[in-house]
Parts: C-alpha cells; sequence; structure tokens
C-alpha cells in the first residue's frame, strides 16, 4: 500500500527552515531553492569587455550563492545545476559592431579552469550589426565550487544601467 | 539522530497530488506550473517596436501547459515564486539589418525594474536566438513578449516558441 504524506509545508529537522509549502492545488514552492539572475551594464555606456565577467546587477539571488564582487556562482550545496549565459557582442573596447567574419568566442569555467565538456559558445558573425549569442549548460559540482563566465575572442557591448543585454542565470536542479 | 520521513507522495492537506517518489527515489511533480508554445503560423515582424506581437500579431500553438502559465499571448504566474521563461524566435532580417525580441510586462518591471528586456541578433541569412530570464513574482504577474523589427522580417513556426516552469 501507498504511503501518502498530507502537508502544507515541510520544514528541516534541526532549524525549521520552511523547505517545501504547497498549496491546494499541488503546488510546490521552495523558498530556499537556489537561483539567481544577474547583468553586466554597470559601466559608462559604450563600452566593450573582455575576460571574466563580473556582472554587476542582481535581480534574484536565493540562496546568496552568487557575489558580484567576483563573478562567481559558489555552489552552497552539491549538486546538479543548470546555467544559462546570454550576451550582446562588440568588436572592440569601444563597443562597436563586430566586423564581417568576426569571431566571438566565451565559455562557462568551473573552479577558474576549462572543465572536459564544458560548452563553449563558438559565433562567427557575417554582417556587420548587432548580435546576440547564448549558451547553457548543466554540470555537477560540489560545495564550494564555482562556476564563472569568460569572454576569450572579441568582447561584450556593455552600456548604461538599465540596458542589461548581458545576463547570466541558473538554478539547482537536484 | 537523523530525522527521516519514507513515504511514496505528498499532497496537500486537501488531498491534491504534489509530489510523487517512486521506489528509485525519483520525484515528480504534477501539478507544478510549466508550459510550451510554439508559433502557429509564419508571422511578419513589423519594422520598429512592437511591444505586444506576442498577443496581437502572432497566434500560439499549446504543447503543454500545467497551471494554465500561458493564454492569448500572455504568460501569467499562476503562483507567486521564482520562474524560467525562454523566448527563442527564429526569422530572416535582410542582411545589415538586425532583429529584436524584448520581454515585458509588470514580472519584467517587478524583477528588474525595466520596462523592457531586450535582445537583439545580426541579419544575413535565417537566424536564431535564444531570450532567457529568470523572475521572481508574485502571483498574477505577466510577461508579453515583443519583438523590434529594423526593415520587416518574417519569425517562422519552424524555430520560433516559448517555454517557462517553476523553479522554486
Amino acid at each position: 500500500m501507498a504511503s501518502i504524506l498530507k502537508v502544507n509545508t515541510i520544514q528541516d529537522a534541526t532549524n525549521s527552515n520552511t523547505a517545501i509549502s504547497v498549496d491546494s492545488s499541488g503546488r510546490v514552492t521552495q523558498p530556499q531553492h537556489i537561483a539567481f539572475q544577474v547583468t553586466l551594464s554597470n559601466y559608462a555606456g559604450n563600452a566593450g569587455v573582455q575576460g571574466t565577467l563580473t556582472f554587476d546587477q542582481v535581480f534574484v539571488n536565493k540562496g546568496s550563492a552568487y557575489d558580484s564582487s567576483n563573478g562567481r556562482f559558489v555552489a552552497p550545496v552539491a549538486g546538479t545545476y543548470f546555467f544559462s549565459f546570454y550576451a550582446f557582442v562588440a568588436g572592440n573596447t569601444s563597443g562597436s559592431k563586430l566586423g564581417n567574419n568576426s569571431t566571438f568566442r566565451a565559455k562557462f569555467q568551473k573552479n577558474g579552469a576549462d572543465h572536459t565538456g564544458f560548452q563553449e559558445i563558438y559565433h562567427i558573425i557575417e554582417a556587420a550589426s548587432y548580435a546576440n549569442v547564448s549558451a547553457s549548460m548543466i554540470v555537477e559540482l560540489d560545495v564550494n565550487d564555482y562556476v564563472t563566465v569568460n569572454v576569450t575572442t572579441s568582447y561584450i557591448y556593455v552600456g548604461g544601467v538599465g540596458s542589461n543585454f548581458n545576463g547570466f542565470n541558473g538554478h539547482l536542479i537536484g | 539522530m537523523a530525522s527521516e520521513l519514507h513515504v511514496d507522495a505528498i499532497k496537500h492537506s486537501g488531498g491534491t497530488s504534489a509530489m510523487t517518489i517512486d521506489s528509485s527515489g525519483r520525484m515528480t511533480l504534477p501539478a507544478q506550473p510549466r508550459f510550451l508554445v510554439t508559433l502557429s503560423s509564419n508571422t511578419t515582424v513589423p519594422d520598429g517596436h512592437d511591444q505586444d506581437w506576442s498577443v496581437s500579431a502572432a497566434s500560439w500553438t499549446e504543447k503543454f501547459d500545467v497551471g494554465g502559465c500561458f493564454g492569448s499571448g500572455l504568460f501569467t504566474s499562476p503562483v507567486a515564486g521564482v520562474y524560467h521563461i525562454t523566448y527563442r524566435m527564429y526569422c530572416n532580417p535582410s542582411a545589415g539589418s538586425y532583429i529584436g525580441a524584448g520581454m515585458n510586462g509588470t514580472a519584467i518591471t517587478d524583477t528588474y525594474g525595466l520596462t523592457n528586456l531586450w535582445h537583439f541578433q545580426a541579419g544575413g541569412n535565417d537566424t536564431g536566438f535564444t531570450h532567457t530570464a529568470l523572475v521572481d513574482v508574485a502571483a498574477g504577474k505577466t510577461i508579453q513578449f515583443g519583438t523590434y523589427g529594423n526593415g520587416s522580417s518574417t519569425a517562422r513556426t519552424d524555430g520560433t516558441f516559448i517555454y517557462g516552469y517553476k523553479i522554486a
């Protein structure tokens, strides 16, 4: 016989933090679940940025796992995580458009190093115009492993606060 | 001593199923809000800003929609929480031009403090691009999906879709 628990709230046994709440429609909310959404847009505008990105605008940071001082998402618990990155690409430090047949490269890194199987964005622009790139992946992390985004070829265009053309987000899957 | 609960299913106190756990420990959440809609027919992306393109210009084929998240071109959060939303477009802006896709609505305003969250993509041949955002919202907040054309182009059914799901 199946064992069924009927409950509205489940808390941890030690500190009584709510882990799961269940509403009358069976929808589950996990207030401590790890999830974040950040963007990069605090430069003075019209700038091209390269290297490990420090996303400064924090819009969602459940679990406080993202550190806006260094661009790192640091795993608070071991598990499998989803990450996504998107950007508006540029051809130089002034934020000009990429030229014809220019190449843009960016990648996710784990603990500051390349990781086998990590997804890299590789994009060749065929027309000198605005362009968007995006990538996503899932990865298994131990506690305190960190994930960053590194632009290695060409640049991302960073406008003033509010442009938010470049983002990094993720969440714990399980 | 660790406190353990051995159970096959978790339901709301009123009896509605929320979670099942099988003999391998795998969990499913049958009532968790999630949806996928695809563009029903090739649709013009007009020149300039069309903030409510998903509502006023496009029609959508619902592949699944648990919890009634999407209707008439609009996402509405059925319950408070964090949602993952992806807006994918496949279209054909001409060389030298570009195409834009924006999310706007109360869920974007409440999370980002912005009217629009934009992506732009270079023209040329056919092109596809993906726009992903997380929102942390109360129940009843909305997102509509807009466009910004630089010269008219057409969004195609074989690569234009919107999906989302409740994360937490």
